[in-house]
């Protein structure tokens, strides 16, 4: 809930500012293309499909331990509205987002056993496991991001940034892929995939950086930044791992449209 | 001939598909009972975990120890279960049998025929033993049950792995002439070819 009202009053600010400065005349205005990526800190849903899953903190002995790995790429074009005293600049546009996590098991006494057992199906008094090393999923969203740059400092070739931001994103499509111990068991495939949720159609991010400005502000220049911490707000973002709070960099080139 | 030699390619099918190399599921997942400190979950998923109170102290099973054999021989099946008394240290090394009279299973894959199965422990003419570190005791059971809720048979990867035993157990006893509950019982135990036993 916190964070929900976080992200609007962060939005209705942005909308607000841009608008403002977007109308004004005199201000230079650039235009641009981004790229980056991010490393996700997730969360493991707990699965009930899966032999020896438990709370890490809980106690006892587990044999098995899952790993969740999350991570983003996205690349998109943007337009930026600089404030006429030029310290602060309100980005929007529309990027592409690929996420993809995965989910993995290992073992606590081989290290040969990098597979967990995920529970087919239960008829009468049989019970079917599958042995499976990696289940993969990755999703492309287009989204618009809003940003708020502060730039205290421009001086002929170099300059320095901080900036907050936050994206909304829609998911366009998923795909998934499971790796099996045993590669006969691939015809299971779409089973194990529907052991798991869906992602959810819509997810919003919440993320601040800084970053280093490179060429001179006039001309088309480049920004170097890194981005942390990117929290995403969303709740089942992917279907297999809940993805919680990442670190990233990003890559952008401006160009401007008037002096 | 022919016969022969498809009943001997069968056999050693039956015996390597027994011998399957899961070792993983032979390691204990011990996950503890909120509602019963000291105790493992009830579960059905082959843990290999086992757990009682012997009267205040926990009774359960450990990461080395196996925790279940059972045994066949002279016309009577043992269910010996081995783990540790109270709860700390591994001093006190403590087996539990139960020791039922004319049943025989001929193979591990038979005792699915205990799914759904609750034995009175009083009226089944079952015998219970404990032993501790090298004294053994018979036991004099006054009431109690051993209920195996579920047996299932595991096919890991389309392959038959082992029976799982899953079910609980709870009875008050006269051990070397003194009484004794044991109470909260449960058990979640593969059962395969390395801890079954004809002889």
């Amino acid at each position: 809930m916190l964070k929900t009202i976080l992200s609007s009053f962060l939005t209705t600010i942005f909308v607000i500012c841009f608008m403002s400065v977007f109308a004004q005349d005199g201000n230079t205005r650039y235009i641009g293309m981004e790229s980056g990526i991010n490393v996700i800190f997730t969360e493991l849903p707990e699965y009930d499909f899966i032999r020896g899953d438990m709370d890490d903190y809980g106690g006892g002995v587990h044999a098995n331990e899952l790993t969740g790995y999350c991570s983003s790429w996205y690349a998109g074009v943007k337009t930026e509205s600089r404030s006429k005293n030029k310290h602060f600049g309100f980005t929007s546009g529309i990027h592409f987002t690929r996420l993809s996590s995965n989910l993995t098991g290992s073992s606590y006494y081989s290290s040969n056993a990098d597979f967990f057992y995920l529970l087919l199906r239960e008829h009468g008094t049989t019970t079917e496991y599958l042995k499976v090393k990696e289940v993969t999923e990755s999703s492309n969203y287009i989204g618009i991001p809003l940003e708020i740059r502060y730039i205290p400092y421009h001086e002929d070739m170099f300059g320095f940034y901080l900036k907050a931001g936050s994206s909304f994103n829609y998911r366009l499509s998923s795909t998934h892929d499971v790796e099996f111990y045993n590669d006969e068991m691939s015809k299971y495939k779409n089973d194990v995939v529907a052991k798991f949720e869906e992602p959810v159609n819509l997810f919003s991010n919440l993320y601040f950086g800084a970053g280093l400005i490179i060429g001179n502000e006039d001309k088309p220049h480049v920004g170097i930044e890194g981005v942390a911490p990117t929290f995403v707000f969303s709740r089942r973002v992917s279907g297999i791992v809940d993805p919680i709070a990442g670190i990233g960099f990003q890559v952008h080139v401006y160009v401007p449209l008037n002096q | 001939m022919k016969n022969q030699i498809i009943f001997f390619a069968f056999t050693l099918v039956i015996i390597f598909s027994g011998c399957s190399k899961e070792s993983e599921l032979r390691e204990s997942v011990f996950i503890t009972d909120p509602d019963h400190a000291g105790l493992p979950i009830y579960s059905e998923w082959g843990y290999n975990t086992f757990g009682a109170y012997y009267d205040r102290e926990t009774f359960r099973s450990n990461s080395y120890d196996v925790p279940l054999k059972v045994s066949v021989t002279n016309d009577s099946t043992y269910f010996s279960f081995t783990g540790q008394k109270g709860g700390y240290g591994y001093d006190d090394n403590v087996s539990l049998k139960f020791i039922f009279p004319d049943y025989n299973p001929e193979e591990y894959f038979d005792l699915i025929e205990l799914d759904d199965t609750t034995f009175d422990l009083v009226d089944s003419g079952c015998r219970v033993r404990f032993k501790f570190g090298d004294a053994e005791y018979d036991g004099t059971v006054l009431e109690g049950y051993l209920q195996f809720k579920r047996a299932q048979q595991l096919l890991v990867d389309e392959e038959q792995v082992e029976v799982i035993l899953s079910g609980l157990f709870e009875f008050k006893i006269l051990v070397d002439s003194e009484p004794v509950s044991i109470t909260d019982g449960r058990f979640d135990i593969g059962v395969g070819y390395h801890n079954f036993f004809v002889y």
